[in-house]
């Protein structure tokens, strides 16, 4: 079934490319931008100027965002001056779409902004642009759940208006945020019902060959996510769709990386990179430019690769600085706009009862003024139990957060407080020998016939004690210092890092925590590290916070298995290997455990996603460790399973 | 007698020799040492005859205590006599595999020195 709608598809496709393959005289877009200013310049009335407004801030937001924003503010401008709601509604949506670049927190602001409105005006499709826009952030944000909850509200919203245009964006927003988290069956599924429902109503389908394309590409079939890229370009650039120009060159660029076909990729990451300035999407200049990095690096041509690494950096500070801002304040955000509203709607009533009063008369006046005291008090109630359930909410998550710490640090203790007692046995051992040098030569073995020779021997043995003493000392306070590292918060500072000692030393305290738990636990470690692996710009603490979790994960994983199908030819075993490869380096953590199904394996990264059972696990510590890792490192966190074969976890990191 | 003592801590070394200053000044006991199973076996295929005793560490990188025992077991037709397992987890996996593969005592550590010695002794002819 599925084969065959691919197959549908190509068809369609290949019709498609001839059209294309026709040069337009004018674009179809720049017609409309064209005609919407001469709209402008005629006399209109306000409310129509403020939808005339939007709508070209829409078609520019396509081609360059700072001008969408201009028309956005006319257009929110405008509305207020006049009172409009609906057109302020839009108007704020379509300025949270201009502003998401540049300032995330401002753009949701703006967006929530737009969706009470559109709720207060029984404004359906509004409501649902809302959705969607906020969705986007989320997905930014790499909050998978949150993004598709806002989705699919947005595509409940679309089907009970049958707004079918609409439908066909949702669903390829949907596909494209699965493809995002490597779902790709579910995206496949929502791209190609996108593109079915596009055909029928002769919608654009840019993005959605864009979608369709990585599809094919992480499935390995190359020439054909060539061809929807192809295609997706060649629609962009007639409907001058920038930004979805820019991915699909990204997308090109991606799959000649990944033949290894340098020059190309070069080419097509370049065109994506301008493509992504020209509309100053900047998470666009972003994945254009890391592709650039990789390929020059890889070729060989370390000014070039300098210069796009530069650029890249620029745009992860912009972007990534201020999603981590975000990420904490969201919670305050959604919490002060209310408030502010709520006085701000308060402030609004007051006046209104105020004007009433002057009219009615001091009899009046008494009796509102004693409403409006109820009225406030009222509010004052229920904004303080809105700030009271938002305070709760912020505790528990900050409880939750606090939990995962402590049930890592259970963990990391108990692997050392076995490493201290290695040291501490010797600093014991060493002291009670000393004590029993000393007897001999003061005490009750005293040897009568004074031996110089042996009391030199003595004290020499007593000098070498004191020091094994101190060293042993020495060690148990840098194991100690070595845990305050790891249970220390704030921000990590990165240093040039042997990775292959990071791994082992996490393998042994993972290794160890679990022992000191279960006695009876033995499993075979296999370890190989690549000997010429550079070294790595990391935040020690984090990654090794990262390898701790795996280990102890891989270690609990066949131990399940060894409890489950108690076979004694079983034998647990647990491999770590290093390798310096193109770009970077990669660490491969391997067991022979349970395995993980589709369905658990898909959910993995989720916070609050466990297999434990209930109160064992938080189900932060993988969703944590792929933060750390691809946010916190610009890596990325791989994995590969089968059910009762093993799982395997890539951490793979730039150089 | 002669005692090999098998411990990745290479420390060990010297708080042997002067928990034994004693003994093995009087020439009672003498004590070689290697620090890996690997390097142990070594050892004893040079100085097989030789030694009497082996102690040895279960938790090791690379060839394990447990490893060891069942290589000498193997190897040597005449095996040295004690082989007393000292291991940091008391558990009773390795205890029973250990008594399995033929070891002739258990000691779980912090090592009891004074224990050990009185064990020691005990074997000498």
């Amino acid at each position: 079934m599925c084969f065959r709608l691919s197959l549908l598809v190509l068809l369609l496709l290949s019709g498609l490319n001839s059209a294309g393959a026709a040069p337009l005289p004018v674009p179809a877009q720049s017609r409309t931008v064209d005609s919407l200013r001469q709209l402008l310049a005629q006399p209109q009335p306000d409310t129509l100027r403020v939808t005339v407004l939007c709508q070209l801030s829409d078609q520019l937001w396509t081609q360059r965002t700072d001008s969408a924003a201009v028309y956005a503010r006319k257009a929110l401008a405008l509305a207020r001056s006049i009172g409009y709601r609906q057109g302020e509604g839009e108007a704020l949506n379509r300025l949270g779409a201009a502003l998401r670049e540049s300032n995330l927190a401002r753009s949701l602001e703006l967006f929530q902004q737009s969706l009470r409105i559109a709720k207060a005006t029984r404004d359906r499709a509004l409501e649902a642009q809302n959705l969607r826009s906020i969705g986007i952030i989320y997905v930014y944000l790499r909050d998978k759940r949150q993004g598709l909850s806002y989705y699919f509200r947005a595509l409940k919203i679309a089907e009970e208006l049958r707004a079918e245009r609409r439908i066909v964006l949702e669903l390829s927003n949907i596909g494209l945020a699965y493809d995002l988290f490597d779902q790709l069956d579910s995206a496949k599924l929502f791209q190609e019902r996108a593109f079915a429902l596009a055909r029928r109503l002769r919608t654009p389908t840019n993005y959605i060959l864009y979608g369709l394309g990585n599809v094919a590409r992480k499935e390995g079939k190359l020439d054909q996510a060539a061809a929807f890229y192809r295609e997706s370009i060649a629609e962009s650039k007639k409907v001058r769709h920038l930004r979805s120009l820019n991915f699909a060159y990204v997308g090109m660029a991606t799959l000649y990386q990944q033949m290894g076909r340098l020059d190309s990729s070069i080419y097509y990451a370049r065109l994506g990179c301008q493509a992504g300035q020209t509309n100053g999407f900047l998470r666009g200049v972003l994945n254009a430019s890391t592709l650039l990095t990789k390929d020059f690096k890889v070729r060989g041509w370390p000014d070039s690769a300098l210069k796009y690494q530069s650029m890249m950096l620029v745009m992860k500070d912009t972007l990534f600085g201020q999603e981590k801002v975000m990420r904490l304040q969201s919670l305050n955000y959604r919490e002060q706009q209310r408030a502010q509203e709520a006085a701000a709607s308060q402030a609004a009533l007051k006046t209104r009862y105020r004007t009433y009063a002057f009219v009615a008369g001091l009899v009046g006046l008494l009796t509102l003024a004693l409403l409006l005291g109820r009225h406030a008090r009222q509010q004052q109630r229920a904004r303080e139990a809105l700030e009271e359930s938002l305070g709760e909410l912020k505790t528990a998550q900050e409880q939750l957060v606090q939990r995962e710490k402590m049930a890592f640090l259970g963990e990391l203790t108990a692997g050392i407080a076995h490493e201290l007692q290695n040291p501490l046995n010797f600093v014991k051992n060493f002291a009670e020998v000393s004590t029993d040098l000393v007897d001999e030569i003061t005490g009750e073995h005293r040897d009568p016939t004074r031996n110089s020779g042996l009391e030199q021997e003595i004290l020499a043995g007593l000098k070498q004690n004191l020091q094994k003493i101190s060293q042993h000392g020495q060690r148990a306070t840098s194991i100690i210092k070595g845990m305050l590292e790891h249970s220390r918060t704030g921000t990590s500072h990165r240093e040039a890092t042997n990775l292959n000692a990071l791994v082992e030393e996490s393998l042994r305290l993972a290794y160890q925590g679990v022992r000191t738990k279960e006695k009876e636990f033995n499993a075979q470690l296999t370890t190989a590290f690549a000997p010429d692996l550079p070294l790595v710009s990391v935040a020690p603490q984090d990654l090794g916070r990262v390898l701790i979790n795996l280990f102890t994960n891989a270690f609990h994983a066949v131990q399940q298995r060894q409890r489950q199908d108690g076979q004694p030819a079983y034998q647990p075993e647990v491999t770590v290997s290093t390798r310096a490869v193109a770009g970077g380096v990669e660490i491969h953590i391997r067991d022979n455990g349970t395995g993980m199904s589709e369905k658990v394996k898909a959910k993995i990264f989720q916070p609050f996603f466990t297999t434990k059972a209930v109160g064992e696990g938080t189900g932060l510590g993988l969703s944590l460790s792929h933060d750390i890792v691809t946010t916190g490192h610009g890596g990325s966190l791989l994995v590969e399973s089968e059910v009762n074969a093993g799982t395997e976890f890539i951490v793979a990191l730039p150089a | 007698m002669k005692i090999l003592v098998v411990d990745d801590e290479t420390d060990v070394r010297d708080l042997f020799q002067q928990r034994f200053r004693r003994e093995i000044r009087s020439g009672e006991m003498s004590f070689s040492f290697a620090f890996s199973g690997e390097e142990a076996m070594t050892y004893l295929r040079a100085h097989h005859s030789e030694v009497l005793i082996i102690l040895s560490d279960i938790n090791m990188p690379g060839m394990s205590g447990l490893e060891l025992l069942s290589h000498v077991k193997e190897e040597f037709e005449m095996p040295p006599t004690t082989m007393m397992m000292i291991t940091a987890y008391g558990d009773d996996e390795s205890y029973s595999k250990a008594m399995e593969l033929g070891a002739n005592d258990f000691l779980t550590k912090p090592v009891d020195f004074a224990v050990l010695k009185d064990k020691l002794l005990q074997l000498i002819p």
